[in-house]
């Protein structure tokens, strides 16, 4: 198990490194000089020689890297070009927006896939599965920034429950924070639900099919607690895939959500330094989101071993 | 007083008919085998008498266990039944253990559901069961996982958790026919012994009368749904009363008229200390590789028109040198060569004369593809494949030699059953005109009348087309009656090799004398025809 997590880990580290290699050398690739830019049209080139020279862009290639590698581990993500802050604030105001987004809309799908899922497994065939069948279909169909807009409506102009859109700070109350985030997650849940009660239910399915299965109902066990002594854990599996690739997306994914909500989050951030051309801010904000990406899948891996022991032993 | 009482059992899936009619009893502390072939509704009788048969199959009839129609019982008494009062053991130890629970929790969690126990007097109990069927250390084994055991200890589970509450009925289905035949032997004297300790009745599934004759104390055989004869075992050897029990006896002891292989000296396929390993993989992280010899320093030779059996367990090595001989696996040391031309680095030319026939014929077709274009294939092997002449009417003929139509080179595979998926099997082999065909495990996947079908036309074409065998089986009646000469292998070595006759007579190794002995063999008390 230790050797498992520890290769698991190594590639982890691998993954880091070649990714922000990549990021590096795409932004750099990417035509046009920032401090140009800032500076507008009409800017001398002694001006702009002085800018580069306090963003560091006269340095070459490889110390740059170095500098902003290093400069990550340290928490210091540089100084945006365009708002002339440190980047690592902005990213830090918004990822508290983004990270318990993100999480929120995992909660909520996981929390309606599993018994969704699992109610359909047992009905296969039945009214209650065609019935969940065809609401994920649903689910799936709808594209969510126009969910989004109907929860709006009824939930926020009809009923007046939740605010419309914006962010409540967390300084001001956890629970108000958490109500104004409550929209978007389920707005953002609503795919990932139905895609994940749909896998939920196939997984299931297959694995009742099983021959240990056979031998649990012949030691007794009636068809609910095959279920869930027997069944649930093997098909958590393919499960757990989904899972990971869903926090990944929710993390990176929510930009248009946020724009309907308002919130400031990653997605807004990111969208806007692409815009304004301050690469520093996407280049740091790509790299975070790698980085949870390939931890969250880590953290799936992890996960897999926990599960079934038979991956324990692998290296 | 019987325990159990099957009366009048009928079984339909849709307008299918599975079970017709079936009546049966089962007295105290008795084994009643059922046998028959695949399809003749043997299992799908054990799943009733638990009613876990498919929740779409209608049943009819009545089943009595202990003067309680088991029938009339709702789910929930059902529960307390199974596993308590009826075990049940299925064929396939591989899959019938929960892969992520440890075997302790599985045979434990039989006793917790159906006492009072708690898990420390469960677990006690649990420790005993393993040492009953024969797994020790018991307390080292509680901890494992099924993929942490061989297949016969897995079986060993399995019968542990069947007999864990000392049931008054066992319903074994197929429990060996996954087993190698030692450890067939191991598990059928468990079986017996465990069973007569407890004064558990046993009900044994097979399609082996071999197994049945030397366990059963009564026998019923069953054909299409219908038990057809059923009788003291002594008695139906005996009187043989049904054609149809004659024929699956005469079919389990087939043996074909194979004149001697014509002595030749001219080599056809020479394998010289030959060696093939695989890396494992690592339990350590940083440690350096390890390996697994499968075939250690194997050397033989097979001369034109000769067939060689070679006999051996799973694991023994015999897959992994089928697939050096093809050409299909690399080689660690030494050589394979075929007309003297090393099979690693053979034209395809050469590589035509070695064809091939897998154990399952299921699994070995492209089931979008058509016979005639599965059968042609090996055509591709030729370098002008196109210009290969008449392949219609060859396909014609060799589809007729295995003793199949014409017509039937137009038919997508599933279509055929599984005898006659394997007679496409050696179309597919033949057709190329090879020298040396290879079967692996060929006839181990069919039925026994089937089986006896495929030997005489293996037998017969051997002679037609003068064809060399390499015969790969764990059968030794099949090897008994194909081969000249027979290798026998063991963790990857050739351990014995001679005539296949002084070989299966007198052996002289000692793995080999177990081998033999393990073998169920068929009553041989002369039947009045």
């Amino acid at each position: 198990m230790l050797g498992y997590i520890l290769k698991r880990a190594i590639s982890l580290t691998v993954s880091l490194c070649l990714a922000s290699i990549i990021i590096f050398s795409v932004v750099e690739i990417a035509p046009g000089d920032p401090a140009s830019f800032m500076l507008g049209i009409n800017a001398q080139e002694d001006t702009i020689a002085a800018l580069r020279a306090e963003l560091g862009l006269d340095q070459d290639k490889l110390s740059r890297y170095f500098s902003w590698v290093s400069g990550m581990i340290k928490g210091d993500f540089g100084t945006s070009y365009t708002y002339r802050s440190p980047v690592s604030d902005m990213i830090k105001e918004r990822i508290w927006v983004s990270l318990p987004l993100a999480l929120y809309a995992l909660l909520i799908s996981t929390f309606i896939a599993f018994p969704a899922g699992i109610y359909a497994a047992t009905q296969r065939g039945k009214a209650g599965d065609a019935a969940v069948m065809g609401a994920t279909q649903f689910g799936i169909a709808i594209p969510n920034f126009w969910f989004a807009m109907i929860l709006v409506v009824i939930f926020a102009l009809k009923l007046r429950w939740f605010s419309a859109g914006g962010f409540v700070e967390w300084e001001n109350g956890i629970l108000l924070s958490l109500k104004s985030l409550t929209l978007p997650a389920i707005a953002l849940a609503l795919p990932q639900a139905s895609i994940l009660s749909r896998v939920m239910r196939s997984a299931l399915i297959e694995t009742l099919s099983e021959d240990y299965i056979r031998t649990a109902r012949a030691k007794g066990f009636g068809k609910k607690a095959v279920i869930w002594r027997h069944a649930l854990r093997n098909a958590l599996i393919p499960v757990l895939t989904i899972i990971g690739l869903q926090f990944s997306f929710l993390m990176a994914g929510a930009i248009i959500i946020e724009q309907v909500f308002f919130l400031p989050g990653l997605g807004r951030l990111v969208f806007q330094a692409i815009t304004q051309r301050d690469l520093i801010v996407v280049e740091s904000v790509v790299m975070l989101l790698v980085f949870a990406v390939i931890t969250v899948n880590f953290i799936v891996d992890v996960a897999y071993a926990v599960v079934d022991p038979r991956l324990r032993r692998r290296v | 007083m019987s325990i159990l009482s099957v009366e009048n059992l009928s079984l339909k899936i849709g307008s299918e008919s599975i079970l017709n009619n079936i009546s049966f009893k089962l007295g105290h502390g008795r084994i009643l085998a059922i046998t028959g072939e695949s399809g003749s509704g043997k299992s799908m009788t054990a799943l009733s008498i638990t009613q876990l048969q498919p929740k779409y199959a209608k049943l009819e009839g009545k089943i009595f266990f202990k003067d309680q129609d088991i029938t009339e019982k709702d789910e929930f008494e059902l529960c307390k039944i199974r596993g308590a009062k009826i075990g049940m053991i299925f064929q396939e130890p591989m899959t019938a253990l929960n892969p992520v629970k440890t075997v302790g929790d599985q045979i434990r969690e039989t006793i917790v559901l159906h006492s009072e126990k708690n898990k420390k007097s469960a677990d006690t109990e649990t420790l005993d069961i393993l040492e009953r069927v024969g797994l020790s250390p018991a307390t080292e084994v509680i901890k494992r996982y099924p993929h942490e055991l061989s297949g016969g200890q897995r079986q060993r589970v399995v019968i542990g958790i069947a007999i864990a509450l000392k049931p008054s009925i066992v319903i074994a289905d197929e429990p060996t026919t996954a087993l190698d035949v030692t450890t067939q032997a191991q598990i059928l004297a468990l079986l017996k012994r465990l069973v007569k300790e407890d004064n558990i009745s046993l009900i044994l599934i097979t399609h082996d009368l071999a197994v049945v004759s030397d366990m059963a104390d009564e026998i019923a055989i069953m054909q299409n749904g219908i038990i057809v004869e059923i009788d003291e075992t002594q008695n139906l050897f005996r009187n043989m009363k049904h054609p149809y029990t004659r024929s699956l006896f005469a079919a389990s002891g087939h043996s074909v008229d194979l004149p001697l292989a014509k002595r030749s000296t001219d080599l056809l396929l020479t394998i010289q200390n030959v060696t093939c390993r695989y890396r494992l993989a690592r339990t350590k992280i940083f440690s350096k590789n390890d390996y697994f010899t499968a075939v250690s320093n194997v050397s033989f030779d097979i001369k034109n028109g000769e067939r060689v059996g070679l006999v051996g367990e799973s694991g023994c090595g015999k897959s992994t040198l089928t697939r050096a001989i093809l050409g299909l696996e690399p080689i660690y040391e030494g050589v394979i060569n075929v007309e003297d031309q090393d099979i690693s680095k053979a034209t395809l030319n050469t590589r035509k004369n070695i064809q091939v026939v897998f154990q399952d014929p299921y699994g070995s077709f492209n089931p979008r593809h058509k016979v005639s274009t599965l059968i042609k294939e090996p055509f591709y092997l030729i370098k002008d494949s196109l210009e290969v002449k008449n392949i219609e009417s060859k396909i014609d003929n060799v589809l007729e030699d295995v003793g199949l139509s014409s017509a039937d080179k137009n038919k997508y595979i599933h279509e055929f059953s599984g005898g006659q998926r394997q007679r496409i099997a050696i179309a597919r082999a033949l057709i190329i005109k090879p020298k040396l065909v290879i079967f692996d495990e060929a006839v181990s996947a069919l039925d026994v009348t089937v089986r006896a079908q495929i030997l005489d036309l293996i037998a017969q074409l051997a002679v037609e087309y003068g064809l060399s065998y390499l015969f790969i089986s764990h059968d030794l009646a099949v090897i008994r009656s194909i081969t000249d000469r027979c290798l026998v292998m063991k963790d990857g070595k050739i351990i014995e090799e001679g005539l296949t006759k002084k070989v299966l007579e007198q052996p002289q190794n000692s793995y080999t004398k177990t081998l033999i002995e393990a073998a169920p063999k068929l009553p041989s008390f002369q039947m009045e025809l």
